[in-house]
C-alpha cells in the first residue's frame, strides 16, 4: 500500500519503520527537516517537509495516489483538516485521524474521516480493567 | 404592516482583532453577540461600550459553546488565530447543530480554496486585501497603470 503519514514525532518513526518492514510505500509530512532527512536516510521513505494541513505540501506529497493517509499530529483540529483535504479535495482512498479529545471521534467520523483512534480512550479503558 | 427585522443571535468564537472587530459591528447593527475566547484578557479589544455576551471557554468544546446559546443561535463565526480550528468549529456549527450562516475565518489562502470547494464559508483576510488593492491600483479609471 501507498501510506501517508502527517505529522508526529517518534510514534511516526516506529510506524514508519514498521510498514517499511511489511513492505509498504511510505511518504512523510513532517515541519523539522533533520527529521525528515533522517527518516529517508533511515528507513527508506519518501519525506516532505512542511505542514500536513497545507493543501500544497499534500500535494508534493502526491496524496493523490494515497491508499491510506494517516495523521499523527498532536492538534485534532489539524488532523480533522489533513484528512477532510486528503479525502475530497484529492481523494485519498482512506483516511485514520489521531485524537485526543474523545469527543472528537463521533466528530470527526461524522465528517467523513474513516477511523479515529483516540488514546484517551484506550487508556481509560485499560485503566478501568485494572481498578475491576 | 410593518416589517419588524428580527434581531439575529450572533456568536464570535476567538476575540483576535477580526473577531472584535466583527462583534463589535454585529452589535452596532443591534444583534444579540456573545463572545467566546480562552483568554479573558482579549476582550479588551471590545469596545468600551460593548453591551453583549462574553464567555471564557474554548471554542472546540460543546459544552463551552451551548453556554454560549449555539442551539439558539442565528449566525456563528469561528475567528481564532489558527485557520485549523475555525475550520473544524464552523463545522461543529454547521453539521452537528445545523447553524445555517456560519463563516470561518482562514488566513492561509490555498486552504481557503481547499475549503472552498467543500462549501465551508470562508473569509480569508489576505485574499480581501490583494482584492481591495488590485481595485485601488489597477482599476483606477483615471490612469492606466
Amino acid at each position: 500500500m501507498n501510506i501517508l503519514l502527517a505529522g508526529g514525532h517518534n510514534e511516526t518513526r516506529f510506524l514508519a519503520r514498521t510498514l517499511r518492514l511489511n513492505n509498504h510505500h511510505i511518504t512523510v509530512i513532517n515541519e523539522e527537516e533533520a527529521f525528515c532527512t533522517l527518516l529517508a536516510d533511515e528507513y527508506d521513505v519518501i519525506s516532505v517537509c512542511g505542514n500536513g494541513a497545507d493543501p500544497n505540501v499534500l500535494r508534493n506529497a502526491r496524496v493523490d495516489k494515497m491508499d491510506l493517509v494517516v495523521a499523527l499530529e498532536h492538534k485534532d483540529a489539524a488532523n480533522l483538516v489533513i484528512c477532510e483535504i486528503a479525502k475530497k479535495q484529492f481523494h485519498a482512498s482512506k483516511t485514520i485521524a489521531v485524537v485526543t479529545d474523545p469527543r472528537n471521534t463521533e466528530l470527526f467520523r461524522e465528517l467523513g474521516v474513516d477511523c479515529c483512534i483516540c488514546i484517551t480512550d484506550f487508556l481509560v479503558n485499560i485503566i478501568e480493567g485494572e481498578s475491576n | 404592516m410593518k416589517q419588524v427585522n428580527k434581531r439575529k443571535n450572533v456568536i464570535v468564537v476567538g476575540c483576535g482583532s477580526i473577531g472584535a472587530a466583527l462583534a463589535n459591528a454585529a452589535l452596532k447593527r443591534d444583534q444579540n453577540v456573545t463572545v467566546i475566547d480562552q483568554c479573558e484578557t482579549s476582550f479588551v479589544r471590545l469596545t468600551s461600550s460593548y453591551s453583549g455576551f462574553t464567555l471564557v471557554g474554548d471554542g472546540t468544546e460543546t459544552a463551552a459553546l451551548e453556554s454560549a446559546g449555539i442551539q439558539d443561535t442565528d449566525v456563528l463565526i469561528a475567528a481564532t488565530d489558527d485557520d485549523d480550528i475555525n475550520i473544524m468549529i464552523s463545522q461543529i456549527a454547521a453539521s452537528h447543530y445545523k447553524i445555517k450562516h456560519v463563516l470561518a475565518k482562514v488566513a492561509d489562502i490555498n486552504k481557503k480554496k481547499a475549503y472552498d470547494g467543500l462549501k465551508i464559508q470562508t473569509v480569508c483576510p489576505a485574499l480581501l486585501s490583494v482584492k481591495e488593492a488590485e481595485k485601488e491600483l489597477f482599476d483606477s479609471k483615471d490612469e492606466a497603470v
